[in-house]
């Protein structure tokens, strides 16, 4: 689920960058990336309680 | 006359190229997906997000003009997919654990996508210190308008693809770690 939702915030971050919402684009981005980062950590120690 | 712009023509170049190269790699991942029926596990899933991300970063260059903040979002997507592609190797290293999809030149996708992070991370690298990019705005004209909203079209298409597909492999609940068919297909 935590992958999906990165994806969906990601294409936000595209949406903004494609419209010239720089900032706005760099802000969303950080936030899908810190997603995903806490996924794959998630995968690797399963201690964390979100699913992927 | 000497053209001062002819540096920065080939760092755009370069961009592009190497977002023609993510898109391409995503591509492939769809073609073994759908084509040879190999179904993307999450770390895979996660590597796909990790080569969006890379060319998210080159866009914003091409749009707004060369930033190191650009850059350096480029090198933070190519350092996460390397990491994720490691853990996968890491997972099947050990003869004996098997490997997850078939292999390509000799090489699995995970090992194939390490190489590619790498490649990447050396050539922004390089590319960063170039000083003289910086100095120049957002290119205006009106071709080159249109390459970098094909290309913005291209990547939005790769993102939409990539979230149908995870919503029909996993629904909306966690992935399987070895997924074999499509949820919401076989409900």
């Amino acid at each position: 689920m935590l992958i999906l939702i990165s994806f969906i915030v990601f294409l936000l971050a595209l949406m903004s960058a494609w419209f010239g919402k720089r900032d706005k684009a760099m802000i969303v981005f950080t936030i899908s990336l810190i997603l995903s980062t806490l996924s794959f950590i998630h995968h690797m120690t399963n201690t964390i309680g979100l699913s992927l | 006359m000497k053209k001062n712009t002819s540096i920065f023509y080939y760092e755009r170049i370069t961009n592009v190229m190497e977002i023609v190269g993510v898109c391409i790699v995503l591509l492939f991942a769809f073609l073994m997906q759908f084509v040879f029926k190999e179904l993307p596990c999450p770390l895979c899933l996660l590597q796909r997000f990790g080569f969006l991300a890379i060319a998210f970063g080159l866009l914003l260059n091409l749009r707004f003009g060369f930033r190191p903040s650009h850059y350096s979002i480029t090198l933070l997507s190519a350092i996460f997919t390397g990491f994720v592609a490691m853990r996968q190797i890491a997972l099947h290293v050990i003869p004996g654990t098997g490997a997850y999809g078939s292999a390509i030149l000799g090489l699995h996708l995970y090992t194939w996508s390490l190489i590619i992070a790498v490649l990447i991370i050396i050539s922004i690298s390089i590319l960063l210190g170039v000083d003289r990019q910086y100095l120049e705005k957002a290119h205006k004209k009106k071709a080159w308008e249109y390459i970098v909203h094909a290309l913005f079209a291209v990547m939005v298409f790769l993102t939409v693809a990539n979230i149908v597909s995870i919503i029909f492999e996993c629904g909306f609940k966690q992935c399987p770690d070895n997924p074999t068919h499509y949820i919401l297909y076989y409900r």
